[in-house]
């Protein structure tokens, strides 16, 4: 017989059947540990169809979850069950929440804390990776939880921005939290599993396949108070994500972008549909409950850095969308090589950024 | 050296038995080497045998040399011959043998008196009618005669221009076997061919490239110089239609005049390459190699049975373009670190092992992505893996043999138009040569040239840097997100961009214009 604890991990893990038909499935016999002593023919009896069955038993309850437990300890993972009082009360709130959470990091305590959700396209422009970044920074400063996907672009940003900032950061993964997806965040998953928490409520080793994905999301959006959409096409699977924000109730707010850009046309029309618009951070805060803290207000006109005359030049054709160092050089008719000097230490005063193509964007 | 000075050529006379001797030269690698063709007639059967390890082509000079022979109006001796390619140890190959074998037998029946062709080279093959035709490595064979004491060769007309360089050598045409008994018996006057090297410098005129044509892309052209100021190798990033191959068409103009001794060096390589047909003399202009990314491994650094010099050879001292860089062959790519380290690569074949110079600036070009447009326009769907895989193409080592790394912009209807003064090509090769000058005083009692050769320790020593560079430096590593390998490249940079400013100090702002030089190794936001 399985322990309780034992008996959800062996449940959670049974790959191929849908959490929602999990929690069903506990419900009928009243716990986990019962479904497992249960056996294969009373699942059937019970009025589940046969591929459930055979997907609970193919192998013996206690020896799949002693394979589970023995992975989670190769490859130093932990979980934590939906009865643990650690586990995360927003995401209990959903119908389907895992039964178990695989974690790798340290969850960090959201009870009395407010959890913002950031999620956007995976190729996204300059605009909407500072924007993000700059956000993620500013309000896990203050205190927000950043919650987010771990892929490529925005949410790659909103941790990163978490993270500069010392603040709490949690990373849902679409695969088993010993895998890094995409493998190129390496660096970055080390980083989250060391100040913040990378989390999946798939067991380790499973790989991510695209049904993966759209699950991961509905986590994403369960756990935070607030999602914030940053970056999305017409099609984006960011929308996926909406939609279960929706369903579970959770507000939902949109960074508005250029009409022209194919990269804002999703977050653009969520603003027509009704999603809050973001300007600043301190739009986020009043939606999170937040109060204002005016001390630390971004100030686009003003700037708290001391410029050299050249470097104030150069700086002053630099704004939000990139330029290139040939386009300051012709408006400046300054020779290169002051105007690469005066781009390299306006960068080291973080006064711009270089972005791809030889490009430079403001800011500060 | 003695070897070639000893050589004579002479007839024993043994009642109807006689020997010959006659010089001639075959190339190992890019160097010519001394081949003794020996030819005796003998009685016996009538037979026509060459041994010492002939191949092919030279096996079949026999039927050559009979027919031209006989084409010329001498009558081919119904005796046993046999030839004799001294050193035996080497195998020889293609047809430059059929002169001197001709020459040899001729001299063995009498036509030609032994004292005529003493002392002398000869090079060419011949055509059934007896006219002698040009033949490959003509320069460095006629090169190393001199060196070791040869004074007077006969060559094919088509080489006579190529072999006219090498000083202290009376080249004499040979258009025809029957020409060449007229001048060898005194009936004709020897015409000696002259040519000069400085002249033929001179003689040289410009290509019609020039950097002046190039409009906008000020910051590509400043990294250019830099990196020919320092022989750096340089990657550029751009998309399509940015000029970055109509720009690295331009680097040879602005790279300075090639010396005598250089253009040799180069010459002999295309000659070996068998590039130097059609009588061409001396390669006056600095080479630019463009292979296409089909190419193979063999054909990129050097090979074949007797190994032939490759692309990265036919580059010495100029320059090797490789456009789409991801879409060569990886094994390709990996195959040019050693060059690109060592300034020559080292073929072994079952025949040798040869060593082709190849101290080249390496030029790269590329795609930011797959479609080319990423970062550019809203035109690229390219996903990130893609991007990715695409930029993984270039491994970690080559891209750590190459210094400048530039991302080109796109260039727009206004760059076009513009009337702006773009800089020639030749205010910048001013300023490029005058660091080449300062790098050579410099590093004089050092064993390298330039600043892109500085090893680690060298760097240390020549790249002195003082407390606000120091800070500059480790704040860029900080917020810049610098790789470590970026170090000692951000410094040898500094120091070409410091000799371009007349060889003092690197200053800061140096070191700011380098970091900007480094655009591939940093983490950027987007």
């Amino acid at each position: 017989m399985l322990s309780d604890e034992n008996a959800l991990l062996w449940l959670a893990s049974v790959l191929n059947i849908t959490p929602k038909r999990k929690h069903e499935l506990a419900e009928k016999f009243g716990s986990a540990a019962a479904l497992a002593s249960a056996g294969r023919d009373k699942v059937v009896k019970a009025g589940f169809t046969e591929d459930i069955a055979d997907a609970l038993f193919a192998s013996e309850p206690e020896k799949y979850a002693a394979d589970i437990l023995g992975r989670l300890y190769k490859t130093q993972t932990d979980f934590i069950s939906c009865n643990n009082k650690e586990y995360p009360s927003r995401l209990k709130q959903i119908y389907d929440y895992p039964l178990v959470l695989f974690k790798k990091g340290t969850l960090p305590d959201m009870s009395d804390k407010k959890v913002l959700s950031m999620v956007g396209s995976r190729r996204c422009t300059s605009y909407g990776a500072t924007v993000t970044y700059d956000t993620a920074k500013e309000l896990a400063g203050r205190g927000v939880v950043i919650v987010s996907g771990m892929a490529d672009g925005i949410d790659s940003m909103s941790h990163r921005g978490a993270l500069d900032a010392d603040g709490d950061t949690v990373a849902v993964l679409g695969c088993g939290v010993d895998i890094c997806y995409p493998a190129g965040n390496r660096e970055l998953m080390d980083r989250i599993c060391e100040k913040g928490c990378v989390i999946s409520e798939l067991p380790p080793s499973v790989h991510p396949s695209k049904y993966t994905f759209p699950a991961r999301n509905r986590i994403i959006s369960g756990l935070c108070d607030v999602l914030a959409v940053m970056e999305a096409d017409e099609k984006s699977g960011t929308l996926i994500t909406v939609d279960h924000a929706i369903d579970q109730g959770r507000d939902v707010m949109a960074l508005p972008g250029n009409v022209t850009s194919r990269f804002s046309r999703g977050t653009n029309r969520l603003i027509k549909e009704g999603a809050g618009i973001i300007t600043s951070a301190e739009d986020i805060c009043a939606c999170l409950g937040i109060e204002e803290n005016n001390k630390n207000k971004k100030n686009y006109e003003k700037i708290n850095i001391s410029l050299a005359p050249e470097e104030k030049l150069v700086y002053d054709c630099i704004h939000s969308e990139p330029v290139t160092s040939d386009e300051i050089t012709a408006v400046l008719d300054m020779s290169v090589r002051d105007v690469q000097y005066a781009l390299t230490m306006l960068e080291l005063k973080g006064a711009v950024s270089a972005v791809s193509g030889h490009r430079y964007i403001r800011r500060l | 050296m003695g070897v070639w000075g000893s050589g004579f050529n002479c007839v024993f006379m043994r009642g109807e038995d006689m020997l010959a001797k006659v010089i001639s030269a075959a190339i190992m690698g890019i160097d010519g080497y001394r081949v003794d063709v020996e030819v005796d007639i003998s009685t016996g059967l009538p037979a026509f045998d060459i041994v010492g390890l002939p191949d092919n082509a030279v096996r079949e000079s026999k039927e050559r040399v009979r027919t031209a022979i006989k084409n010329s109006g001498f009558d081919f001796p119904v005796k046993r011959i046999t030839v004799n390619l001294a050193p035996a140890n080497t195998r020889k190959e293609g047809p430059a043998f059929d002169l001197p074998i001709a020459v040899g037998i001729l001299v063995c029946i009498g036509v030609i008196k032994p004292e005529a062709v003493e002392g002398t080279l000869f090079l060419g093959e011949l055509s059934l009618d007896g006219a002698v035709k040009s033949v490959d490595g003509v320069l460095p064979m006629v090169a190393s005669a001199e060196a070791n004491g040869v004074r007077r060769c006969f060559l094919p007309a088509g080489n006579a221009r190529e072999a006219a360089i090498v000083s202290g050598v009376e080249v004499i045409p040979a258009d025809s076997l029957q020409r060449l008994v007229s001048v060898c018996t005194g009936r004709e006057e020897p015409t000696v061919f002259h040519a000069d090297a400085e002249e033929l410098f001179e003689a040289a005129g410009g290509e019609g490239l020039d950097f002046a044509d190039v409009k906008g892309q000020e910051a590509v052209k400043r990294a250019l110089e830099i990196a020919a100021a320092g022989m750096h190798n340089i990657i550029m990033v751009g998309p399509p239609g940015s000029g970055k191959t109509m720009m690295a068409k331009r680097i040879p103009t602005i790279l300075p005049d090639l010396t005598v001794e250089e253009s040799i060096e180069i010459t002999k390589i295309y000659s070996v390459a068998g590039l130097m047909r059609n009588g061409r003399s001396l390669i006056t202009k600095r080479p630019f190699r463009s292979p296409h990314h089909t190419i193979s491994g063999v054909a990129m650094v050097g090979g074949g049975r007797i190994p032939k010099p490759g692309e990265v050879s036919l580059s010495h001292n100029g320059v090797l373009f490789l456009d789409e860089l991801p879409e060569f062959e990886r094994g390709v790519l990996e195959e040019l670190r050693q060059p690109l380290e060592d300034g020559e690569i080292t073929v072994s074949r079952v025949n040798g092992s040869m060593t082709f110079p190849a101290s080249l600036m390496f030029v790269a070009a590329m795609n930011p992505c797959p479609c080319g447009f990423y970062g550019y326009s809203d035109k690229c769907r390219c996903t990130n893996t893609q991007i990715n895989k695409y930029m993984g193409k270039v491994s970690g080592p080559l891209l750590d043999r190459i210094d400048v790394q530039i991302e080109a912009s796109a260039v727009d209807y206004e760059d076009m138009r513009s009337k702006k003064h773009a800089e020639s090509s030749a205010e910048i090769k001013k300023r490029v040569a005058a660091a080449h000058s300062i790098q050579a005083e410099r590093y004089r009692d050092e064993d390298i040239y330039f600043n892109s050769q500085l090893s680690a320790s060298q760097t240390e020593r020549f790249c002195k840097l003082g407390k606000a560079e120091e800070e500059l430096i480790r704040s860029a590593f900080d917020r810049l997100g610098f790789s470590a390998r970026a170090y000692h490249k951000l410094l040898k940079l500094a120091r070409t961009i410091a000799d371009l400013d007349g060889g003092g100090e690197i200053t800061v702002r140096h070191i700011a214009e380098a970091i900007q030089l480094r655009s591939l190794d940093r983490r950027l936001l987007c």
